[in-house]
């Protein structure tokens, strides 16, 4: 019995822990989301089951909420400054050294907090390519704030399976399966500290 | 194919219907400590859920009874009733991820179908007396395993004695329960090309439906000698993966309704026993008056993927017994923008967007599901619907949508 990766390449059951997103709401990335806002309201009149201490939280979210109306939103090269490190799977070098992303690859919606990241591996026929678009959406779940839909692909034209590799890495299912997969995870890591995985 | 677009024509009528159609927040459910997955109804009474998570646990819970004769004076029935609280937790039986849980037919069994490539079986414990004091138990029976990795949805069919299973290895599993909590593999079924995204069976028969990674729906049927499973119809249903589908409640079973990574929501006709089989061309099965061919498509507002869809029952009609006219066809969804959009059908094949809310979750909307509730007074030109919603911000929703049965 083989638990694999979700489909990110086979790979055999390690156990690992649970990684703490660290998108929380003291990260000075989050912004007032407006359209939140407004549903936080109705919710707060209706909704019954919820304890003191979730009532709490929101309500000290709702001041946070306040308090960033004064931040930057979010934008490009923020993003860019975010995954230009994380290294290449099988090369000593980071992803911006090798030119696989840049800044005018990464597409910010900040009022609808929509962030799309387009890469290009350096081949055609790069095998990596899931790995290294797996490594930029892990290393952006943990950054950012919590509203915003990420959406890695690969730029177009620049991959010889690129339908496939953008369906598989759209896939939340299979994504949230490889995160459990030690194996991969371990590589993904690799990338992230900048190192090379292989 | 003819494929009636109606999605400028429910933007523009959405605000008029804005007024006769609402949904509104009941309850939040907390208690998962990672995103869920899954909600499902106990089949023969509705105070009674399941749900599955990230954290390696299923969850039952029941809905709060408020006692006539207490003496709080605040007590309002119809805010109190839609609560839930926790009496169950299971855990310490799945490694992984649990991405479903499903009910048999009885309500004495539950399945819960793990990435960590199981199946696990639980029995509710018989002691009824239990019961008002909250104690619902459930106890694991037995574990299913033969799937090379993540098992991805769990289904029992409508006469309790099979259970069907799918995941990542692309594979279907049915499995026939026996005496003493065996559970035998009676077929192993291959035909997908990715992986099996739902199973879910026929409403009242041993048909079963795959949804799929590779775009498709297949239909499986038992072989007239009742030796062998094999696939009776391939349907492309969609342009990307079909996340969910879900099948009309009426007697002998109704039409299908199929949601899609394209954002797209199908509807496919079907008849009785003799044309169980979705499909979109006739030429895919080869008998073609067992093609259920497509009646419509419209594109949904859900502007990322539509990951869940159910049908609203007649048993989940709340006034359908007290004389009100019969409501249209109506479907709940939910996806990966954090919304729930309920969609009525105006007339056959046209289908319009009744209400909706936009960040109804934080996170996006994995599942959802109807339930009925008989507990409000309410106003007789007005009904009411409950349904559930999981997402992956760790909750479960409670919510109603209202509808005038005053046409407009």
């Amino acid at each position: 019995m083989n638990a694999g990766g979700g489909g990110f390449g086979g790979a055999s059951v390690v156990q690992h822990e649970q990684h703490e997103h660290q998108y929380d709401n003291a990260n000075p990335f989050s912004l007032v989301n407006n359209t939140n806002n407004k549903n936080n309201n109705t919710k707060s009149s209706v909704s019954v089951s919820r304890s003191l201490r979730e009532w709490k939280r929101e309500k000290e979210r709702d001041v946070m909420k306040s308090n960033e109306i004064l931040r930057d939103p979010i934008d490009a090269r923020e993003i860019f400054s975010h995954i230009k490190d994380i290294n290449d799977p099988e090369h000593p070098y980071s992803l911006e050294q090798l030119a696989v992303v840049s800044e005018e690859n990464v597409k910010v919606e900040d009022e609808l907090s929509r962030v799309t990241v387009f890469f290009t591996p350096t081949v055609e026929h790069c095998s990596m390519a899931t790995l290294i678009g797996l490594s930029i959406r892990v290393k952006l779940m943990r950054v950012l704030p919590k509203r915003f839909k990420v959406d890695v692909k690969v730029s177009k034209g620049s991959h010889a399976s690129e339908a496939q590799v953008n369906k598989q890495l759209q896939d939340k299912e299979r994504v949230a399966a490889a995160l459990e997969n030690g194996n991969l995870l371990e590589k993904v890591e690799l990338t992230l500290s900048g190192k090379t995985a292989m | 194919m003819a494929q009636n677009e109606t999605t400028n024509e429910s933007k523009n009528t959405k605000k008029k219907k804005k007024k006769n159609h609402k949904i509104a927040l009941k309850a939040t459910l907390v208690g998962h400590k990672d995103a869920v997955w899954c909600v499902a109804f106990e089949p023969n009474r509705n105070d009674i859920l399941a749900t599955c998570s990230s954290d390696k646990t299923v969850k039952i819970w029941k809905r709060n009874v408020v006692k006539r004769d207490d003496d709080d004076d605040d007590v309002k029935s119809s805010h109190q009733t839609c609560e839930f609280r926790c009496v169950c937790t299971l855990d310490g039986v799945h490694e992984r991820t649990i991405r479903s849980v499903s009910w048999s037919p009885c309500g004495r069994y539950l399945a819960s179908a793990s990435f960590d490539a199981t199946v696990a079986i639980y029995q509710r414990a018989e002691d009824e007396e239990n019961e008002e004091e909250d104690e619902v138990k459930f106890e694991c029976v037995a574990a299913l395993e033969g799937h090379e990795n993540e098992v991805k949805s769990c289904a029992w069919s409508p006469s309790g004695s099979l259970l069907a299973t799918c995941g990542r290895d692309k594979s279907v599993w049915i499995w026939e329960s026996a005496p003493g909590n065996h559970f035998e593999c009676v077929a192993v079924l291959h035909g997908h090309t990715q992986d099996v995204k739902k199973v879910k069976w026929h409403e009242t028969e041993d048909v079963l439906y795959s949804a799929s990674y590779d775009d498709t729906v297949k239909t499986w049927k038992e072989d007239l000698d009742g030796d062998d499973w094999s696939c009776s119809g391939t349907t492309k249903a969609h342009e990307s993966t079909v996340w969910d589908l879900t099948q009309e409640k009426v007697k002998e079973g109704g039409r299908f309704a199929t949601v899609s990574d394209d954002g797209w929501v199908k509807i496919w006709k079907a008849g009785g026993a003799q044309r169980t089989e979705i499909s979109g061309s006739s030429s895919s099965s080869g008998k073609k008056d067992d093609a259920a061919p497509l009646e419509c498509s419209f594109r949904s507002g859900h502007d990322r993927p539509i990951l869940c869809v159910d049908w609203l029952g007649d048993a989940n009609r709340k006034n359908s017994e007290s004389g009100n006219k019969k409501q249209p066809a109506t479907l709940a969804a939910g996806g990966g923008d954090n919304s729930v959009r309920v969609y009525r059908e105006k007339e056959t094949g046209v289908w319009e967007e009744a209400a909706a809310v936009v960040n109804a979750h934080e996170d996006d909307v994995n599942d959802i599901a109807w339930f009925s509730m008989a507990s409000e007074k309410e106003e007789t030109e007005q009904s009411t619907n409950y349904f559930a919603s999981a997402s992956d911000d760790g909750t479960v929703k409670i919510w109603t949508f209202c509808s005038s049965n005053v046409d407009e």
